[in-house]
């Protein structure tokens, strides 16, 4: 039995440090899912704190196979309905970013962490659609069949949408390479 | 123009935390709604078990289980004990039978250990889980750290206890008959069939978490599995509507009562799913073995052994009783301010064989006595232990471990010198 199905097993005794391990071990990549659909971290929270506090009253009955492939589809659907509601204000901090940016090692860090913030930037300019695709499969590891029942649409629209939505990021990044260079 | 690929691994690279406050808020919202969701579903392990129950293979187990209490019932109202030959329980067993894994959550509580400062209270958390095919797990929890992770491997009739804390482990081996002995016995239905054995106490009804539970209270050190404690009391609870059992809950005491413990465990789930490579132990590379020992219940020879290095430990001393935890205990009390060596605890851990034996022949009503809170290593003539081996014959063991076979008259005489 996986570690997460353990510990699913006990939060539905209704034991509360199951349950924080489950929340410490997801935590950041559930936020990062949030905060790149919502381009907002005090939204991203507030997603988070839905998803967490929705997954403890179900006690985790719900759950059947792949936990984070459960959670993340939580936050999807979170992120949307608080984007119905309010008009979002693009207002996350770049220099938080660039301080949250991982990287593979010294040598990469400030280009990776810049690179990243580009990258970062540029899915604020995806139709939602396409974001939404591209993000739960690279950060939320979401497979295209997921997703498309997830967005109640087929495979192959959720393919499409994934490839507009990396040839508009290559535009864009090229774009903002292009501005660079002439400033 | 940057490549698909790298593009993607640019967006993986981006990585956002939750600030601490968030962080604390999150999470005591859910909690709150965890023990809100709990509570107001009181019975929340219930319909899960409920419906994998009556999905899986042991439909008939409620069915089962309605004959148990009906029983109960029935044979109580003649103010008679349980018989586990009768024919309505072999039916019981018949249709428990079926299920093949199980889940428990169990909470203890123990005082009084030589080997904790002041004999402090220890209070643990521990999950069980069970499968007929793959063998047992149980993993030990203090302060919600793990501190024992135990992996019963029927391949390898072992015992395997991984301790993270002293990145450690130990093994104990068993013989291929006791070892089957011993993980038959941690079957569900094997649990409720051994119970059922005992006289009983009608305890009533009372609700626990929200259901409405029937007990029933056995009094003897015998209904555990092992011999751990000198006097021990076990209540078993059935939901009445479901009529599962739900709760276990045990009171233990030994070395003369100066070691009290109190365990509670909740029935999690049965017959559920459960995979294979959690029953495989996982040692790390870095951790060490700690004691390796071969535990034989049927061995004499392992028992006086188990007799003989307690009595080097302790100075001629043997335990005064056989429940291991007496005899664990009282091995750290005679080395009182002194740390056992490895070597001392590798030995020791022999004293289990000893205690096996015993609740072996305990549990075969071999007419087994201990006289170990009277007998020491220099009472060449006194009896230190025996047993019936035939209609008119005893196999003595002696205060110097010496061992002979004796008439049931003869006996009637050494043991007349050993309780002088």
């Amino acid at each position: 039995m996986s570690d997460d199905k353990h510990l699913l097993k006990r939060i539905r005794c209704g034991d509360k440090d199951a349950l924080r391990r489950i929340y410490e071990k997801y935590r950041n990549d559930l936020f990062t899912v949030a905060v790149s659909l919502l381009q907002d971290a005090h939204l991203a929270e507030d997603c988070l704190q839905d998803v967490f506090v929705g997954f403890a009253d179900s006690a985790g009955f719900n759950i059947r196979h792949n936990l984070k492939g459960y959670m993340v589809s939580c936050v999807a659907n979170r992120a949307r309905d608080r984007l119905r509601k309010k008009t979002i204000q693009l207002d996350c901090p770049l220099e938080e970013l660039s301080s949250l940016a991982t990287t593979t090692g010294p040598a990469d860090k400030i280009i990776d962490s810049e690179e990243s913030v580009r990258v970062f930037r540029a899915l604020a300019e995806l139709p939602y659609e396409q974001r939404e695709v591209f993000i739960l499969h690279v950060q939320g590891e979401m497979k295209f069949k997921e997703i498309a029942k997830l967005q109640n649409i087929s495979i192959k629209t959720a393919q499409s949408r994934y490839r507009y939505g990396v040839e508009k990021l290559r535009t864009l990044l090229k774009r903002e390479n292009k501005n660079e260079v002439y400033k | 123009m940057k490549s698909t690929s790298k593009i993607e691994r640019l967006a993986k690279k981006i990585r956002f935390s939750p600030n601490p406050a968030a962080d604390e808020r999150i999470l005591t919202s859910a909690e709150a709604a965890l023990e809100k969701s709990i509570k107001t579903k009181p019975a929340a392990l219930q319909p899960n078990i409920w419906r994998i129950i009556m999905k899986s293979r042991i439909t008939k187990l409620a069915a089962a289980a309605v004959i148990i209490i009906a029983v109960l019932i029935g044979i109580n109202q003649f103010g008679g004990s349980i018989d586990g030959a009768s024919v309505a329980w072999g039916e019981v067993v018949k249709n428990v039978e079926q299920i093949r894994t199980s889940i428990y959550r169990s909470k203890t509580s123990i005082e009084g250990l030589s080997y904790v400062k002041g004999g402090a209270l220890q209070e643990t958390e521990g999950y069980e889980y069970y499968s007929a095919e793959y063998g047992m797990r149980r993993d030990k929890y203090e302060n919600g750290t793990i501190i024992a992770v135990e992996h019963w491997i029927p391949a390898e009739r072992a015992i395997v206890t991984i301790n993270p804390q002293t990145k450690t482990y130990s093994r104990r081996f068993f013989t291929e008959e006791e070892f089957r002995d011993k993980f038959k016995k941690r079957e569900p239905k094997e649990i409720i069939k051994h119970f059922m054995t005992f006289e009983y106490t009608e305890l009533g009804r009372k609700t626990i978490n929200g259901v409405e539970v029937e007990g029933i209270e056995v009094n003897d050190p015998k209904v555990m599995l092992e011999s751990l404690f000198e006097s021990v009391v076990v209540r078993l609870w059935v939901d009445v509507e479901t009529n599962l059992p739900v709760r276990i809950e045990m009171r233990g005491a030994a070395s003369n009562r100066s070691v009290k413990c109190e365990q509670v465990v909740d029935v999690v789930e049965l017959d559920g799913e459960v995979e294979a490579s959690m029953f495989e132990p996982n040692i790390p590379g870095d951790y060490t073995l700690f004691s390796e020992a071969e535990i034989n219940n049927k061995n004499e020879g392992l028992a006086v052994q188990g007799l003989r290095i307690f009595a080097e430990i302790t100075d001629g001393q043997y335990p005064s009783s056989l429940a291991i935890v007496t005899a664990v205990n009282e091995l750290w009390e005679a080395r009182t301010g002194m740390k056992l060596s490895k070597e001392e605890i590798e030995k020791g851990i022999t004293i289990q064989s000893t205690c096996s034996f015993y609740n072996a022949l305990e549990q075969a009503d071999k007419d087994v006595a201990y006289y170990g809170d009277r007998v020491t290593a220099d009472d060449v003539d006194k009896v230190l232990m025996r047993w019936k081996i035939s209609e008119d014959e005893y196999r003595v063991i002696f205060g110097d471990l010496t061992t002979e076979n004796v008439t049931a008259e003869d006996l009637a005489k050494l043991e007349k010198l050993t309780l002088e």
